[in-house]
């Protein structure tokens, strides 16, 4: 009944959806199946360390089981879950000690980049600063621009989910994108 | 006020949201295999969210269940009681003063005409007090094992006359001791 509820978009029959707001847990656990890699994908480009991502992943999930009775219906069950996901991620990234980001000069850079240890050094660095940079931005425009960029949603999946028209999103993600100016310099001199 | 309008195709802007795209592509890492059987496995072990504060209180009972710890939250709600109790005491003390002008009146009232007597009822008071020993002595020769008698009697005469007395009369002469009393208060 529920195989058919699964598309690009998320979740998206009532069924299920009710299903899970009842609390049924084999319901929550297809969302978990669908939705894990989004999510997790999501508090990786906020977090950079692939560890500190799963347990974030894994604290959102759960948050949201505990408060499912919360979800309202207004937009899709992905875009409450990235909301969740990237507001407990920005919260992990602020209680974190500054220190070398070693963990995210992942293997995949590291063959992209073949034995040029300096671009990769150099890619990190231009990672980190972009991570830092959205961080701090005052809200709502952090969340605008972590929903639209680093969970790959559209400004309308974003307006829906965040409850606030389309109009008012688009201006948010604007002044977001004017506060991060400075990245593209800063991007631009490194190359 | 100078706000500057819309600019839909600020050229930097794109640029900023080109390297975002551009990170976000070269972040694609995928979750370990297992982390959605591990997320699965601590989702079951959740309590049941529709269980609400019942649930909740019993998890945090259950975490209270080792001896040490039962211990300390003994120890934390003796604390809550007594720390209720005091103030309870405080606020019984805080309330004790306007409890107490509610029987001062009459308290108030018997001296204010003994104070309000002594210069010029100070007579009256005297002559209540006067007229029952006068009546005693009189009494006792009448009747000598009596005095006992008399005197309960008349104290009791006395004593439950002068309050209407000295409310009476003092409310009598103290016609003007209602003036004094009250002008004094003002």
């Amino acid at each position: 009944m529920w195989a058919t509820a699964w598309h690009d978009g998320g979740v998206d029959d009532t069924a299920l959806i009710d299903a899970v707001r009842a609390g049924d847990r084999h319901a929550f656990g297809l969302l978990v199946d669908q939705e894990t890699a989004v999510i997790y994908r999501a508090c990786l480009r906020i977090l950079g360390r692939p560890h500190d991502a799963e347990d974030v992943t894994q604290e959102a999930f759960l948050i949201a089981f505990k408060s499912i009775r919360g979800f309202r219906g207004e937009g899709s069950l992905r875009g409450w879950l990235l909301r969740i996901a990237t507001r407990q991620s920005f919260r992990r990234l602020s209680q974190r000690r500054p220190t070398a980001d070693l963990d995210s000069v992942g293997e995949p850079f590291l063959a992209d980049f073949g034995a040029e240890p300096t671009r990769v050094a150099v890619a990190a660095e231009e990672r980190r600063e972009i991570r830092a940079a959205v961080a701090r931005l005052p809200e709502p425009y952090r969340e605008v621009v972590a929903l639209r960029f680093f969970g790959d949603m559209s400004l309308a999946d974003v307006a829906a989910a965040t409850g606030r028209p389309l109009n008012t999103v688009k201006t948010h993600l604007r002044r977001g994108l004017e506060r991060l100016r400075p990245l593209v310099t800063i991007v631009e001199g490194d190359r | 006020m100078n706000r500057r309008p819309p600019d839909p195709v600020d050229p930097d802007l794109d640029r900023v949201a080109d390297e975002l795209e551009r990170f976000a592509a070269a972040e694609r890492g995928e979750p370990p295999i297992d982390l959605a059987s591990r997320i699965r496995a601590a989702v079951d072990a959740a309590p049941d969210p529709g269980a609400g504060w019942r649930v909740s209180l019993a998890a945090v009972l259950r975490a209270w269940r080792t001896p040490a710890r039962g211990l300390a939250m003994a120890a934390v709600l003796v604390v809550a009681v007594v720390g209720a109790l005091a103030v309870g005491q405080l606020i019984n003390e805080a309330r004790q003063p306007n409890v107490g002008t509610s029987p001062s009146p009459p308290a108030f009232v018997s001296p204010s005409p003994s104070i309000s007597p002594t210069p010029p009822p100070s007579s009256s008071p005297s002559p209540s007090p006067s007229p029952s020993p006068t009546t005693t002595p009189t009494a006792s020769p009448t009747a000598s094992p009596a005095p006992p008698a008399p005197s309960p009697s008349d104290d009791d005469e006395f004593e439950t006359p002068e309050p209407s007395e000295s409310d009476n009369s003092g409310p009598g002469g103290g016609g003007g001791d209602n003036s004094g009393p009250g002008g004094g208060d003002d």
